[in-house]
């Protein structure tokens, strides 16, 4: 007979209680966990290269980690955020459904709703009442300000934030280039130089496929 | 010496001065109509494949302008950043889809509930006490279930895919992209450099006349070859 071994089935258990309140929580920690892993397939496949130096390497993989904290520490904080923010806005009836507002109509708590140290869940027949169609509510409530944080910062922030540290970056190699071309240079080199050219660097994040057609030399 | 006001200052500043709260507080209260509507759709939305959708759909309307109007970098630096990051998108997003969607429906068919499914059919499905008493608490507790699996595979999925299919596929369309912008960008350098001179408009009539009274020789040269 075809089955799963007790431990997994123990594991999918432990996710079905946890995506029927939390889903929330799942997106944000799959989401962190695809940053996570996407970043250290980068990192990996820099130290696997054999085309780079050690120099280059260690410049590298210091870039790839400042970008990885950089994308899920603005992912992560955003996300989780504005998930405690509906979650709470829900937990203390500020954000509600018609249905959740009349239970509270029929205990005499309508003054209460929207204070900050109110909890619907701690009214006397909450768990008789209404906690399944809460529960619903605010699991979908978590799971759209979830999917809405990661919007903002995925394709908004992160976006902003990354080019301002790339072009940081580029600065800071152009100037240390300047200052680098002050010295005079060889006389043999002048020669064969007669136009210099300042290399240009992308403000790209490196990918597989850069490694694998060894584009990237610094 | 009073310090309250002085504790009270650390105290907000070590609490990141209440933001949270004071957010909480700005909000307006708010009051929704129809609950089931808004828990379909959030059943929908917290699918992996529509999570990916909405994601890739928001992120080709605003990721590229962002690149391309990007001030601290030169032109260059930004057409191609522009063109990677749509080739990115497109790659991420279409694969992205694609492998959750495939995953939602495997996890669909491998969770079936019914008294009469096969063996097979239930193998992703938690142990029967949990089952049990999600059914009866949370009758929509199954869709939540699949999403978050499905979810869960397609990450895993992803790993391989994202080396084997996106990496590829963003150089593809990042290669187009990026022969159309310098297409694009020659064309519209082209007019002010080159100066070619003002064609004037070709009279057919004056042409022959020009040819068969002015320069006969012409004319005969031309028929012997």
């Amino acid at each position: 007979m075809l089955t799963c071994p007790p431990a997994i089935k123990k594991q999918l258990g432990n996710l079905a209680l946890a995506s029927t309140n939390h889903m929330g929580d799942i997106i944000i920690l799959t989401s962190v966990a695809a940053w996570v892993a996407s970043s250290a397939a980068q990192i990996i496949g820099i130290a696997l290269n054999k085309n780079y130096s050690h120099e280059q390497k260690k410049f590298m993989i210091s870039q790839e980690a400042a970008d990885a904290i950089t994308n899920i520490g603005l992912y992560f904080g955003i996300t989780s955020s504005l998930k405690w923010l509906s979650g709470k806005m829900v937990s203390t009836g500020k954000l509600t459904t018609k249905p959740i507002l009349n239970f509270l109509e029929n205990k005499g708590l309508t003054h209460c709703r929207g204070k900050f140290n109110f909890d619907i869940t701690k009214v006397p027949g909450f768990k008789e009442g209404i906690k399944t169609s809460y529960d619903s509510f605010k699991n979908f409530a978590e799971a759209s300000a979830a999917i809405t944080g990661g919007i903002i910062s995925s394709n908004i922030v992160t976006p902003i934030v990354r080019n301002e540290i790339a072009s940081y970056r580029q600065n800071k190699y152009k100037r240390s280039l300047a200052q680098t071309s002050e010295i005079p240079a060889p006389k043999a080199m002048q020669e064969n130089n007669s136009v210099q050219q300042r290399p240009q660097i992308s403000t790209q994040r490196h990918t597989f496929a850069d490694f694998s057609r060894n584009s990237l030399r610094i | 010496m009073n310090i309250s006001s002085v504790s009270k200052l650390v105290s907000n500043s070590v609490t990141g001065l209440n933001l949270k709260r004071r957010i909480f507080e700005f909000m307006p209260a708010i009051t929704l109509p129809n609950a089931d509507t808004l828990n379909k759709i959030g059943t929908i939305i917290s699918r992996p494949d529509v999570n990916r959708g909405i994601m890739g759909a928001t992120a080709i309307l605003s990721q590229p302008f962002i690149d391309y109007y990007n001030p601290k970098v030169d032109k260059e630096t930004a057409e191609v950043s522009t063109c990677r990051t749509i080739g990115k998108i497109i790659a991420g997003t279409a694969v992205g889809c694609a492998v959750r969607s495939a995953c939602y429906y495997g996890t669909k068919a491998l969770t079936n509930t019914s008294k009469n499914a096969k063996a097979w059919q239930q193998l992703l499905l938690p142990n029967k006490n949990v089952v049990t008493y999600l059914t009866k608490k949370y009758p929509d507790w199954l869709k939540n279930y699949n999403s978050a699996l499905a979810t869960v595979i397609g990450l895993l999925a992803m790993l391989v895919t994202n080396v084997v299919i996106d990496v590829p596929l963003t150089h593809f369309i990042t290669k187009h992209l990026l022969a159309k912008f310098k297409k694009h960008d020659a064309e519209q350098i082209q007019p002010n450099n080159t100066t070619t001179p003002k064609q004037e408009p070709y009279d057919v009539v004056e042409k022959f006349k020009d040819i068969f009274i002015n320069h006969p020789a012409e004319l005969n040269g031309r028929r012997a070859k």
